[in-house]
């Protein structure tokens, strides 16, 4: 009692001495949309805030990307973003999911949505939460190892008008602006358009570049009880190194458009969303020495995927007691049509699939701290041409139990990968030699973590093993096959956070991986990352740290990406700032099989301005 | 009194919005009727002004023409109210339409929260807020 009585007199004190600017201060920090979104039993999660991204001066998600731990967030020859796991080749692009305010963004054709939406601006996003080891069953959504999770700023809290401007030392621009009314309802409007510039590499007369341009539009109008969301991005991006047998492309690129029409609603007691999206990805590829295909070498590369993508989804989340029961489901249909021109060849086919999933997840509060939970989901795909059908279960097991001052997250799952569209059906296998009856990689994974919460500190200490049987590969002679032996990886990480204040924080992360079948990429990682705030001035420091490595007997050195960024507060409304990436030209080298090795983030010096009305 | 110091920490990183926001309101209210023990409030949407009912020196009253001040969040609830009494909304697009009657707001604007108090009807209601409130009066909007 009298203990209670001192906590009460405490809590009192402390208000009455706080005036009402900290108090606003620490109104709007705890009020931060992450930490209502965010779902702490669906994997390894790492939370981006508004406040981070604002002093990050993140630009696009690739800003962001990079800089999550035990994650490698790196470049494809043809200048496709994938990742990679520290030590490991890249992950197979259908692991990771994006979705944008829970609408998944991935494509039918490849699977991924990173591929286009690898470089998405991000001004209109107010959050971004990283899930490792999750399995999508918490989000009731398709099966996934890597999910993203990025969603808008609510036009209720953002009510007015907004412009950002932004020049680079490489001749880069952009603008963005949005728009936000809300009264009974609410709209948010927001457009982005970039022409962004790299390095330029001369090799033997082709011009390397990883030049991109982009186009957003962005809309999202609330009443009541529902949502209507509508987007439409448009990329164009050089093709880098290419994708033929020297790996100096002699001109085209990608040329990608995706459009999407997302409804929610609450009705008969549940969570209701249906969805539209289309997607067009036009590839095209010329290289110095041809491009190889199934049918043999060919001097031009033209392959165009039309995906479009139907969804209706239900769930409801029953509580009582110390039960919480999460039970859902959902109907997609995916259709994939292909065109392909390679010299005087002519493809033209097209195949669909319908998915049926059902999932149910329980989280039983054993005691105070004590949580146990288990999930389970059954996915149906049935194709509509040549591919056979494919029942596959997911299992989820996992306790999270407080135990003196620590945090202990323990979880098994056992999942699958889902295959794309073009590994699975093609006609007369070209461009490349699919095959019907490949199996979907089924996964094994196991996490734990141990997370101590103090009030200036927080620690993780995380380490996950995984085994995958049937990874799918690729051969130019045999074309996509399932590996039949088993393959392993491990990752250790410690993760600490220092908060010293409010506007002073450091987080450094440690990572180590191993692969059971080799080194493909460094097995190191450490990352320090500083915010500070002092009067008017935002201060952010970046350093990424990843050891050497060796690919394909070609040697990497190991590599220090420091980014730093400066922002000034003329007044409320308007700001400007500074944001130097790679700043000691010692920044990760991806290493490809041909060409040699090149940096991922080229050295560049960004100016920002910002103002809200 | 170290482990008190530890709490007190813990209490500055531990409190909920709804907390702060209680707070927020506790201080507007404390200086827009500064003399008043117990105040009587009326609120046309209890989920928007949960923080208020949480205040202890408040008495919710159903008929707005008692009350000591009025909290709105709905354009509808003009209709049904008095100009005369003290009024305060959380809406930027309320507080700009009904700026010559309204005395101030506490809303979500440009991405962050503002208080705004108008200066004509603080004068009309004859309140003269506290010095480290001065910095939110507005001449109009």
């Amino acid at each position: 009692m009298q203990r209670g009585l001192v906590h009460l007199l405490l809590y009192s004190l402390l208000f009455a001495q706080e005036n009402i600017d900290g108090l606003l201060k620490r109104y709007e920090q705890e009020a931060e949309l992450s930490k209502i979104t965010k779902i702490d039993t669906a994997g390894c999660l790492y939370i981006y805030t508004r406040q981070m991204l604002e002093a990050m001066q993140a630009y696009t998600l690739a800003d962001v990307l990079k800089s999550v731990p035990g994650l490698l967030y790196t470049i494809t020859s043809n200048n496709l973003h994938l990742f990679s796991a520290p030590s490991s080749s890249f992950i197979p692009a259908t692991a990771a999911r994006l979705y944008i305010n829970d609408h998944d963004v991935t494509s039918a054709s490849f699977g991924s949505a990173l591929l286009i939406w690898g470089d998405m601006p991000i001004e209109y996003i107010d959050h971004i939460e990283v899930y490792k080891g999750t399995s999508a069953i918490e989000f009731g959504e398709e099966t996934a190892i890597i999910i993203i999770k990025v969603y808008t700023k609510l036009a209720k809290r953002e009510m007015g008008k907004k412009l950002r401007l932004r020049i680079d030392s490489l001749g880069s621009k952009s603008i963005d602006t949005y728009v936000a009314k809300s009264n009974q309802s609410s709209l948010f409007l927001y457009w982005h358009g970039a022409d962004t510039k790299s390095k330029h590499y001369l090799k033997q007369n082709s011009v390397i570049s990883r030049d991109r341009n982009d186009f957003t539009f962005y809309t999202r109008y609330s009443a009541n009880n529902f949502s209507l969301e509508a987007s439409h991005y448009l990329l164009n991006k050089d093709p880098f190194l290419g994708y033929g047998r020297s790996q100096r492309a002699l001109g085209g690129g990608l040329d990608a458009k995706h459009s999407y029409i997302n409804f929610n609603t609450n009705f008969l007691g549940g969570h209701w969303n249906i969805a539209y999206d289309r997607l067009n990805y036009n590839r095209v590829y010329k290289d110095a020495k041809g491009v190889y295909i199934s049918k043999g070498l060919i001097q031009r590369f033209r392959l165009h995927f039309r995906d479009e993508i139907f969804t209706i989804a239900f769930k409801r989340h029953l509580k009582g007691g110390k039960h919480s029961l999460l039970l859902g489901g959902f109907y997609k249909y995916k259709y994939f049509a292909q065109k392909g021109r390679f010299d005087t060849i002519h493809t033209n086919f097209s195949n669909s699939f319908h998915l049926f999933t059902l999932y149910a997840e329980e989280s039983y509060c054993i005691d105070k701290g004590f949580l146990a939970i288990f999930s389970l989901k059954g996915d149906l795909y049935h194709y509509e041409k040549s591919v056979k059908d494919q029942s596959l279960a997911i299992v989820r097991l996992g306790v999270i139990k407080n135990i003196d001052g620590w945090q202990w997250k323990g979880f098994y799952t056992k999942t699958y990968l889902p295959v794309q569209f073009f590994a699975l059906y093609s006609k007369d296998n070209t461009p490349f030699i699919t095959d019907p009856n490949l199996k979907y990689p089924t996964l094994n994974i196991f996490t734990l973590e141990a997370i101590k919460r103090d009030t200036n500190y927080i620690i993780t200490y995380k380490f996950g093993r995984r085994n995958i049987k049937n990874l799918i590969n690729y051969f130019p002679k045999t074309g996509y096959h399932n590996i039949k032996k088993r393959l392993y990886y491990t990752i250790a990480e410690v993760n600490f956070a220092y908060l010293l204040n409010a506007n002073n924080k450091i987080y450094i992360d440690l990572v180590k991986g191993i692969n059971s079948q080799g080194t493909y990429s460094p097995d190191i990682q450490i990352n320090v990352r500083l915010f500070n705030t002092y009067k008017m001035f935002t201060i952010y420091n970046e350093l990424l740290y990843k050891n050497s490595y060796s690919y394909y007997g070609k040697y990497i050195k190991d590599s220090l990406d420091y980014t730093m960024a400066i922002k000034y507060q003329i007044s409320r409304d308007l700001s400007i700032g500074m944001r130097g990436e790679n700043l000691l030209t010692k920044g990760f080298r991806q290493a490809y099989r041909i060409a040699e090795a090149y940096p991922i983030n080229d050295r560049r010096y960004i100016f920002n301005m910002e103002y809200t009305f | 009194m170290k482990s008190l110091l530890s709490l007190l920490l813990l209490l500055i990183l531990q409190a909920s919005p709804l907390e702060i926001e209680k707070e927020i309101y506790k201080i507007i209210i404390g200086a827009l009727l500064p003399n008043k023990k117990i105040v009587k409030v009326w609120i046309d949407n209890p989920d928007a002004f949960s923080a208020i009912l949480r205040l202890h020196k408040i008495r919710l009253v159903q008929n707005p023409q008692k009350a000591d001040i009025l909290f709105i969040s709905k354009q509808d609830s003009f209709s049904k109210i008095s100009f005369k009494k003290i009024i305060f909304v959380n809406s930027y697009t309320l507080l700009k339409r009904y700026q010559k009657g309204v005395i101030g707001g506490f809303f979500w604007q440009k991405g962050r929260p503002n208080i705004v108090f108008l200066r004509k009807p603080l004068q009309l209601h004859h309140i003269t807020l506290p010095p480290d409130l001065q910095k939110y009066i507005e001449d109009k909007l």
